[in-house]
């Protein structure tokens, strides 16, 4: 056990963040609105940096660092999908991947703008290309690009191949969450150090820095256990766990983050939006915590 | 970054469950270990000391001390079966785990020659002596007083909520040794054993659980001066370590996960529904229990790294412990019902819940730790 960065994995994230100070950002992200970003997943692919998770000696642990990284700086595209879950499917995958969950409620991010997508049903898991879907856009203001996706035909991947995609869905949902709720608490503690009233800094009373604190204690929790279900790919009780928790979390985070923000949290401009809105998503993807919950009740104790 | 347990790791904890199997018993309980009679406080020794013999007891000490240099996440495995298994250490493992740790890092060569050996023999019971009427979160408002007088110290005051002072041998005493100073130095630690003259030690009756907490009385007791741990009036940086190191030392989150797992078995036998509502309630338990383990560890790999220093995750991996166990302990009340409080398991979850967000520093001293070392937040 070895909860720090190994150097190779520094170096990673260090590589990252050079890309992303260039090529990401809230602002890129704004003005992207209801489009992908191709550029940025070329980059991205160009460095390696969406296949980690098979080169030689990486793990789907690097591609959750890549996806934290990406969430954290607003990357508009799939990201996850494409380093994490389509890693661990197929062999090869196109630049833009969609995960589809065929339960009729469920909306699909960046519909409509993926070349491929891969679908989850009672059934299992198979992988459509973008011409043999239908897409009806849903517009909204939950910042992703959001639609309702009907498979026409899909090629089946496979038996065991639906516990493995919802499980890499699972963790690549938690590492997701985790990286927008860091950026939010992390926003919203640079703010409430700052503003002042009553002639303190906000974060100075006590029932902001426990609500935040409380906030901070979920997302540690969430970032952490993605990490360790990454690390464990084949456990699917740790994945459905990430997620349950994770689901949770964000609903906590949201609250708080914009609670103890005041008004200017709910501004586009100021940014705290970025994550909080895509926290709606995220939260809700794959039927939400209670989903995720009665499904991890049932691998942890089956009926006997 | 890697969440595997070495092949090392993995043949201890099979080690230590095999001395579980061989020197414990089927019948053990979650109110066994509470040293409530002296035949209890004798098996807890006797566990321990064969524990010792096997190498077993403290094995991420070095081995000048009695232990074998392996890794500090052996003490992690040593507390998940341990504590998994109604923790049939008794107090031993705060010696394990935060007093011997404190008499390596400041104590002196006497101190470790006595304190040292015992503890790593498995011959001796600690209590903390830290809390008082006036002084509980707000520590550092302590009043027991030691006044140096020659070689000795002369102790008056009193100390609370003192768990196992009843049965311990030695008390991890603090005590203030400058009243003139500002309130966090003039602080000290004194190594004093039970049986001086001068101590009382008065039980609260109680509804922790079997847990044994207590008053304990100083008139005039004079304690050697070779009794002082560290510097005089400097005690408050080990204060702050040793809190750390305690907050992080049981695996709560073990227990409450096997407590997890009982309720649902036991509902499930005595005929009781696990449909969609209940598998709800256990789901969200076993993931919050999961998240509070991985806490715990990222907590340990602070404690590894940080030495010194500030140790934020100690205090977040407590919080998330601490929400665990009351989610476990709601969830057996709403699988089992009215049974949960007679069933031993989810009782001792119950009274847990209760008691865990108190001791060792409550829930919201965690969350100011959390706010000042991990959010930088300013102070009130
Ligand atoms: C089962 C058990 C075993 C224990 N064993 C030991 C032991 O062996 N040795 C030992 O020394 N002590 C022991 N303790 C004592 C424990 O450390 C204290 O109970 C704890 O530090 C809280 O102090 P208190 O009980 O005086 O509560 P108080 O400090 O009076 O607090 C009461 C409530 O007020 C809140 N509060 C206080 N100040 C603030 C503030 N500034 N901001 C917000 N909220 C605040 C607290 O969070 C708490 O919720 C034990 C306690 C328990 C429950």
């Amino acid at each position: 056990m070895l909860l720090q960065l190994t150097a190779d994995q520094d170096q990673l994230r260090q590589s990252l963040r050079v890309l992303f100070d260039r090529q990401a950002g809230w602002e890129r992200s704004r003005s992207l609105e209801n489009d992908v970003d191709r550029p940025l997943l070329s980059s991205m692919q160009q460095a390696g940096f969406l296949d980690v998770a098979s080169t030689e000696g990486g793990t789907l642990l690097d591609a959750v660092l890549v996806v934290e990284e990406a969430e954290a700086a607003c990357a508009r595209a799939p990201v996850a999908a494409r380093a994490l879950v389509a890693a661990r499917l197929l062999d090869s995958a196109p630049l833009v991947v969609g995960l589809v969950d065929t339960d009729p409620c469920a909306l699909t991010r960046y519909a409509g703008l993926c070349d491929a997508y891969l679908v989850l049903d009672s059934g299992g898991a198979s992988y459509a290309e973008a011409a043999q879907v239908d897409v009806t856009p849903e517009p909204s203001r939950w910042g992703y690009p959001l639609g309702r996706v009907r498979v026409r035909r899909a090629a089946r991947l496979g038996s065991g191949t639906g516990g493995r995609l919802l499980a890499a869905w699972q963790v690549a949902l938690a590492a997701e969450m985790g990286a927008a709720m860091r950026r939010a608490v992390d926003l919203t503690a640079t703010y409430v150090t700052h503003r002042t009233q009553f002639g303190r800094p906000i974060g100075s009373y006590q029932a902001v820095s426990h609500a935040l604190s409380e906030a901070k204690v979920a997302t540690e929790g969430t970032i952490w256990m993605a990490r360790r279900a990454a690390a464990d790919p084949d456990d699917t009780i740790l994945a459905a766990a990430a997620a349950t928790y994770a689901a949770d979390a964000a609903g906590l985070i949201v609250q708080r983050t914009h609670q103890v923000t005041g008004a200017i949290g709910i501004t586009r401009e100021y940014g705290l939006v970025a994550s909080t809105m895509r926290l709606g998503v995220l939260r809700s993807e794959l039927g939400g915590p209670r989903r995720h919950a009665i499904g991890l009740a049932e691998l942890r104790w089956p009926q006997p | 970054m890697n969440f595997e347990w070495t092949a090392e790791e993995q043949a201890f904890r099979e080690a230590v469950r095999d001395a579980i199997a061989r020197y414990g018993s089927p019948e053990w309980g979650p109110r066994d270990f509470e040293l409530t009679t002296p035949e209890l406080a004798e098996t807890c020794r006797a566990f321990c000391r064969a524990l010792a013999k096997e190498g077993l007891l403290t094995p991420n000490w070095p081995k000048e001390y009695g232990g074998r240099d392996a890794s500090p996440w052996e003490q992690l495995i040593l507390s998940e079966e341990m504590h998994g298994a109604f923790e049939p250490r008794g107090p031993q493992y705060m010696n394990v785990n935060w007093i011997g740790p404190a008499i390596m890092a400041y104590g002196t060569p006497r101190q470790k020659e006595l304190h040292l050996p015992l503890i790593a023999n498995g011959d001796v019971f600690w209590c903390q002596g830290f809390s008082e009427p006036d002084a509980g979160s707000d520590l550092s408002a302590m009043r027991t007083a030691a006044v140096r007088d020659g070689d000795t110290y002369v102790v008056n005051g009193q100390k609370i909520w003192t768990s196992y002072a009843h049965a311990a041998d030695y008390c991890f005493l603090l005590a203030r040794t400058d009243p003139t100073a500002e309130a966090r130095r003039g602080i000290s630690a004194l190594l004093v054993p039970m049986d001086s003259a001068g101590i009382e030690v008065r039980t609260i009756p109680n509804i922790a659980g079997a847990h044994v907490i207590h008053e304990v009385f100083f008139r005039d007791v004079h304690v050697d001066a070779s009794c002082l741990l560290g510097a005089e009036n400097d005690g408050w940086a080990l204060v702050l370590n040793s809190l750390a190191n305690e907050r992080i030392g049981i695996a709560r989150f073990e227990r409450s996960a096997r407590a997890l797992d009982a309720a649902v078995a036991n509902a499930r036998q005595a005929g009781r529904p696990f449909g969609p509502c209940e598998k709800e309630l256990a789901g969200r338990a076993l993931a919050y229990n999961e998240v509070a383990r991985v806490l715990n560890y990222a907590a340990v790999q602070e404690r590894i790294s940080a030495g010194e220093g500030p140790r934020p995750a100690a205090s977040i991996s407590r919080v998330a412990t601490v929400t665990a166990i009351r989610r476990t302990a709601e969830t057996s009340l709403e699988l089992l019902g009215q049974p949960a409080l007679v069933d031993p398991e989810a009782d001792e979850q119950l009274a847990t819940a209760t008691t865990v967000a108190i001791a060792a520093g409550s829930y919201e001293m965690q969350l100011n730790n959390v706010a000042r070392l991990s959010l930088n937040l300013p102070k009130g």
